[in-house]
């Protein structure tokens, strides 16, 4: 079942919502759980277990990190004021340990599921090499449905019991509603347990305006994952499965296709993930803010993803890059190379780990980790160049934040973006390679019958009005203007008609049933 | 927090720091310049920063670091 | 108490209008004429809207291996049965009651014969449920079906003006006339007592299949069409028990291939998937048979008001001699 099934929608959500609205508020959490779990189930089956594992899990050492806590703050108060200091870092040395140990299963799960095969299948290559036999069996393992961005939920809640950010929650039905809940349990966003569990927890009561505008979101949601991403797919397969036919320019056609496809369809699901959160009064962090509005690589991942880059920048980048030696480095650095070059050395090491993890989190393959080295390289190399670029434009007297240079700058990042996302969609490293070689070498003009791979004028039509409208509510929301409530305002007449309008384009132009490949929501996968 | 806007001027010289509350949201200082500004702010006040601490609402202003600050020095 | 009947009143106006603007959308989507050309899905399956009402006698309904394996024409020219297939590709049971509950409407058949081979179709318990989901609402609400047919609207979708006025001189048959060999031979019924299990979907089908002929008291015959990929005793003892439980006649067709004369070297389309013309037309012979046999079908070969089929069998003859010059000048 994925989120724009109508079996979810016309059937499984509308229930989840009555049983919830119907039973005493303090048992709807029940209900939710409820919901999760079977939708779980109704995926992944019996790997159920393993996030019930994880929950337990996760449960377990964080009263173990709540009971240290206590137990050494009893024996730290009673101590004498010079031996405090000592106690203090022993609490912290055993702490450390468990939150070690608790971590440690919820990755090593998540390694063994999802990237034995690719670490096992590297070192047989090796092994091929040296001339012996290859050693590691290769395992056919299903993953469990979600489990990247449940993974990533359990560790920062340990960390955040281990930092003293939390309390460790001591009800485990809290815990696993927090871990499980049925709209982010496929493509995230990834929640903190301060920012869920307890709305997840509390049974908000649906209100006539929370369901209304949560409905609104879902349906803008489902208009762009529907009717633009899932239509776009038909036309960006037949490109990356049919490379080597291609020309460059229809390659070049395919990569703008692909991100585009992939921006509608995770932002579109995260809209409806998030209308379907506000019905049930829960705030998730957003996940995207128009990120093709970004000035720079690095600012793109704060737009993109949201919750991912931040997670990254949370429990890896500063943890990283603050830790002794690292920061004993930037001093001494600081000091010699001054201020722009002092913090890069730790910075970027820092930045090198959080980029090799963001290309495997998206999956076991060499394409990956490119990927993840590609925008590495980039934020790096502005990193780099950062003074000199300084120079330069204030000799020219040249604006970064204004006027043509800013669309430049616009312009550049969306380039960048959509080259990586070619390496990201290709077939493998290989294929990649090959794509953006064709790309920059092969300029003949194709034939108006290459290009049409699947999408005829009617299709082209929708595709240029849909995306058209959404460029125009990014551009408004980008100058700051609430169209929500702007549209809450409007007379109920248009406010309605325009609910029909999308409603139908949805039913009209959405691309599903026959003659059409169902899509699955692109990042359940990841 | 002289020192801290003495700090503060060098690691980043184009912002009115008396004024401006959105110094990390607005990204004026990017992750390069916590890193600096952490490791200068414990080495001149002989304290340590934990990881718990880096959040914008402890780097949006001025006036948030030196609270921050204050309330490091103490403990 | 004002203040909650409001916006529950609010829902039910804004689902009001909306349902008034499906079904206007539905009216308009919604094919006028059973032709491919309209944009009617599977609209070979769907010939018989333009057969004259209550004329058919024998609904063949099933996935490809029907309109693969059985040509009616055949059963007019020897026996003067009018006989239609209503198979479609890689069909699901929902779809196999849906289309012989649809045809019942129009006419009314004498003899159902169900194609076994999709009993056995299924994408697991979960998968099986959120299709049928779908198909029931595409099935209530055509507009979920036909969404797509915006792009080929005539002036005609606006009038409403419906004629089924497509005929189909092979009565849903799809004749192919290439060979591909099928190198098993004709064993390929290996004997075993084990039973291919029927998913649950699937079983509740077949029962409302049986229980709407029951109602209607048209007899039907359950048949495996000769198709040594698809078929084997597995799935030949999961049917004769399923028959037997429910008392109908089962006859397998895959024991009786050398009896038929079929030439695997050169009767198949596609290896031993599907049947191409020369094995279709052996297979029907083979059937027509076992009908007149059995059954007590009537002949309406001298009845004025079938005179049409008898065109059509003209127009029927001149395809499948067109097609056969074809491919062995091809050769």
């Amino acid at each position: 079942m994925s989120y724009q099934a109508p079996l979810f929608l016309l059937l499984f959500f509308p229930l989840t919502l009555l049983a919830y609205q119907l039973v005493p508020q303090k048992h709807r959490w029940k209900i939710l759980l409820g919901a999760s779990y079977a939708f779980f189930w109704s995926i992944s089956g019996k790997l159920l277990l393993f996030l019930l594992l994880s929950t337990f899990s996760i449960h377990h050492f964080g009263l173990w990190l709540d009971s240290i806590r206590s137990d050494a703050d009893a024996v730290i108060r009673a101590a004498e004021k010079p031996q405090r200091k000592a106690l203090k870092e022993a609490r912290k040395h055993k702490m450390r340990g468990v939150l070690a140990l608790g971590i440690l299963l919820q990755i090593g799960t998540l390694l063994c599921l999802k990237y034995a095969n690719f670490f096992g299948a590297n070192v047989n290559l090796i092994f091929r090499g040296l001339g012996m036999a290859e050693v590691i069996p290769t395992f056919q393992w299903m993953l469990p449905i979600g489990i990247s961005f449940y993974t990533m939920q359990a560790v920062s809640y340990l960390t955040d019991v281990y930092r003293g950010t939390v309390n460790a929650d001591r009800s485990l039905g809290r815990l696993a509603l927090y871990m499980s809940f049925f709209p982010q349990l496929m493509e995230g966003p990834i929640c903190r347990y301060s920012q869920t569990a307890e709305a997840l927890f509390s049974g908000t009561p649906i209100r006539y305006e929370s369901l209304t505008r949560g409905l609104q979101r879902m349906l803008y949601g489902l208009f762009k994952k529907m009717v633009i991403a899932d239509r776009l797919n038909i036309f960006v397969n037949n490109i990356f499965n049919d490379y080597h036919e291609q020309g460059g320019i229809v390659i070049l056609l395919g990569m703008v296709a692909y991100t585009c496809q992939l921006y509608m369809d995770f932002s579109g699901i995260m809209d409806m993930v998030m209308g379907m959160g506000e019905i049930f009064g829960v705030k998730m962090p957003e996940n995207f803010r128009r990120p093709f509005f970004s000035k720079s690589i690095s600012e793109f991942w704060t737009r993109w993803h949201i919750t991912l880059g931040a997670w990254f920048r949370d429990y890896i980048y500063y943890p990283l890059s603050l830790s002794g030696p690292l920061k004993k480095t930037t001093s001494a650095c600081r000091k010699r190379l001054g201020n722009h070059f002092g913090p890069l050395v730790a910075g970027t090491m820092a930045l090198f780990c959080v980029w090799f993890c963001n290309g495997l989190w998206h999956g076991a393959a060499w394409s990956y980790l490119f990927f993840g080295m590609y925008h590495f390289f980039f934020i790096m190399l502005a990193n780099l160049t950062e003074p000199l670029t300084r120079k330069v434009l204030d000799a020219l007297h040249i604006r970064r934040d204004k006027g043509w240079y800013r669309i430049f700058r616009i312009l550049r990042t969306c380039c960048l973006v959509c080259v990586g996302e070619l390496f990201f969609r290709a077939n493998g490293l290989k294929a990649g390679l090959s794509m953006f070689r064709k790309m920059v070498t092969d300029f003949s003009i194709p034939a108006p019958q290459d290009l049409a791979l699947g999408l005829d004028r009617y299709d082209l039509l929708i595709l240029v009005v849909a995306v058209l409208i959404v460029l125009m509510i990014s551009i408004l929301q980008e100058h700051g203007i609430p169209l929500r409530k702007k549209l809450a305002a409007v007379p109920v007449p248009l406010r309605w008609s325009i609910y029909y309008a999308a409603l139908m384009a949805v039913i009209l132009f959405g691309a599903y049933g026959i003659g059409y490949v169902p899509v699955e929501p692109m990042y359940a996968g990841f | 927090m002289e020192k801290l806007l003495e700090i503060l001027e060098t690691i980043q010289p184009d912002v009115d720091y008396d004024t401006c509350t959105t110094l990390v949201t607005d990204n004026y200082l990017d992750s390069l310049a916590i890193l600096s500004l952490v490791a200068e702010l414990e080495e001149e006040f002989d304290i340590e920063i934990p990881t718990v601490e880096i959040v914008p609402a402890n780097f949006n202003s001025a006036q948030s670091i030196w609270e921050m600050v204050q309330r490091l020095e103490e403990e | 108490m004002k203040r909650k009947i409001r916006p529950l009143l609010r829902c039910v106006i804004f689902l009001l209008i909306l349902s008034l603007f499906l079904t206007a959308a539905t009216w308009v989507v919604i094919p006028k004429r059973n032709a491919k050309a309209d944009g009617m899905h599977n609209a070979r399956a769907y010939g018989y809207l333009a057969e004259k009402e209550n004329t058919i006698d024998i609904a063949i309904i099933g996935d490809s291996e029907t309109y693969a394996s059985f040509s009616p024409m055949e059963l007019w020219k020897n026996y003067g049965y009018t006989g239609f297939i209503c198979g479609t590709s890689a069909q699901h049971l929902e779809d196999t009651y849906g289309t012989l509950k649809q045809f019942c409407e129009y006419q009314t058949p004498k003899l159902v014969i169900l194609e076994a081979n999709a009993m056995f179709r299924s994408s697991g318990l979960y998968s099986d449920i959120e299709r049928v989901f779908f198909r029931e609402i595409e099935k209530a609400m055509p507009l979920f079906e036909y969404h797509d047919r915006w792009k080929r609207l005539s002036p005609q979708d606006f009038t409403g003006r419906v004629e089924y006025d497509c005929i189909d001189p092979l009565k849903g048959f799809y004749p192919t006339y290439y060979s591909k060999e099928w190198k098993g031979g004709h064993d390929y019924m290996k004997k075993t007592d084990k039973v291919r299990p029927i998913q649950s979907v699937n079983l509740y089908y077949f029962d409302k299949i049986v229980e709407f002929c029951r109602e209607r008291k048209i007899p039907l015959l359950v048949t495996s069409a000769p198709a040594p990929v698809n078929w084997n005793y597995q799935k030949h003892n999961a049917i004769k028990r399923l028959t037997d439980k429910y008392g109908l006649p089962y006859l397998d067709m895959n024991f009786s291939s050398k009896e038929m004369d079929i030439d695997w070297s050169h009767d198949s389309r596609d290896g031993g998937d599907h049947m191409n013309v020369y094995g279709a037309l052996k297979v029907t012979s083979f059937l027509g048979k076992y009908l007149d046999e059995k059954y007590d079908l009537p002949d309406h070969r001298s009845d004025k008001k079938y005179a049409n089929w008898e065109r059509d069998l003209k127009d029927y003859q001149d395809i499948l001699n067109r097609g056969m010059k074809k491919q062995t000048s091809k050769k």
